[in-house]
């Protein structure tokens, strides 16, 4: 499956069906991060990863805090 | 038993939204050398709210960690910003993504028009508070000094307004201090708050904010930069303080001359 993934390009071989979101971070190695997940410009509320599903060529943005001030 | 004298001097808390919060010193956490020197710094500066920006998860194997996964950010309220947005959709977008990240509504509206300066486009905070207003969050729009962009935030409900002193991270202090006060009195009765955002280098430059009358200060660089952050953090607090006190004390007149402060009969000769 061919995402684009915070602006990259990124193939990911052998995904399990059904891809859901859940499924992306969890490949990602990102479960114990909090993040939140945007999908072709919609935020997918982490109560609907479960059912969210992702195909191919789907734009995600994934995103945290980090320091800063302005 | 009488009231000990403290308790006239207390400085009654800052209300944003619906909530009132204690410190009138609102804090960033950007460029800190460490988390430890963050965490040190972020407790001795008394802050009830920091900011935080957004961004991009770096999804290499062996990236570093954010050192706020790493401090416990628990007894702070988190306001996050959209630093780093120079249109209104990124901002709005960003603004959404932060409030999904499950911290509250409150946010900093930055929409930035020059890369130099990191001066706002005042219009499209606007178009952009508008948005965030209607979406239920409580915003805090960063712009310039400008008494009529801050009367239009007002208007249209934004909960504080943020004046910039001086260009972001630039320590140059409050540059126009008649138009932070123009902006103070403007927003007389009108309930919102003026922030000094952005510009503050040293106490006594957030003693001036306060002192002009501005109801708080947020401030990063200030400490983050300095070569001791606790030792700032602590000044800043102070300085915040000594500024709302003194500006309420009725501070004597500047004369050209002077006065003499002792008495003028009964000097030896």
């Amino acid at each position: 499956m061919r995402l684009t993934i915070n602006g990259e390009e990124r193939e990911l071989a052998e995904v399990s069906q059904p891809f859901t979101v859940t499924a992306l971070i969890e490949a990602l190695e990102l479960a114990t991060v909090r993040v939140a997940v945007e999908l072709n410009r919609d935020i997918v509320r982490r109560a609907n990863w479960d059912e969210t599903l992702v195909n191919d060529g789907d734009t995600v943005e994934i995103v945290q805090f980090v320091g800063g001030g302005a | 038993m009488s009231a000990p004298a403290s308790d006239s001097l207390a400085i009654p808390g800052l209300r944003l939204g619906s909530k009132v919060y204690a410190s009138r010193l609102l804090v960033g956490t950007g460029k800190y050398p460490s988390a430890e020197i963050a965490r040190q710094a972020l407790a001795e500066s008394g802050s009830d709210i920091v900011t935080l920006a957004v961004r991009r998860v770096n999804l290499k194997r062996d990236a570093e960690d954010s050192i706020w996964n790493q401090i416990d950010l628990s007894r702070f309220t988190l306001l996050p910003n959209t630093a780093g947005c120079y249109t209104v959709e990124e901002a709005v977008r960003t603004a959404l993504l932060a409030r999904e990240l499950g911290m509250g509504d409150l946010v900093k509206i930055e929409v930035i028009a020059d890369q130099k300066t990191l001066f706002p486009d005042n219009a499209a905070t606007i178009e952009a508070a508008k948005i965030l207003i209607k979406e239920g969050f409580t915003v805090l729009p960063y712009v310039t000094d400008d008494l009529v962009v801050c009367k239009k935030l007002a208007d249209i409900g934004c909960a504080a307004v943020m004046p910039l002193g001086a260009p972001i991270g630039s320590g140059l202090g409050i540059r126009n201090p008649v138009n932070i006060r123009l902006i103070v009195e403007a927003m007389e009765g009108t309930g919102v708050p003026v922030i000094v955002d952005a510009g503050v280098g040293t106490a006594s430059d957030a003693a001036k904010a306060m002192e002009l009358g501005c109801d708080g200060v947020l401030l990063n660089t200030a400490i983050a930069g300095a070569q001791n952050p606790v030792a700032m953090a602590r000044a800043m607090r102070l300085a915040v303080e000594a500024g709302y006190l003194a500006q309420r004390a009725g501070r004597i007149p500047m004369k050209l001359h002077a006065s003499a402060s002792s008495p003028i009969e009964g000097v030896i000769g």
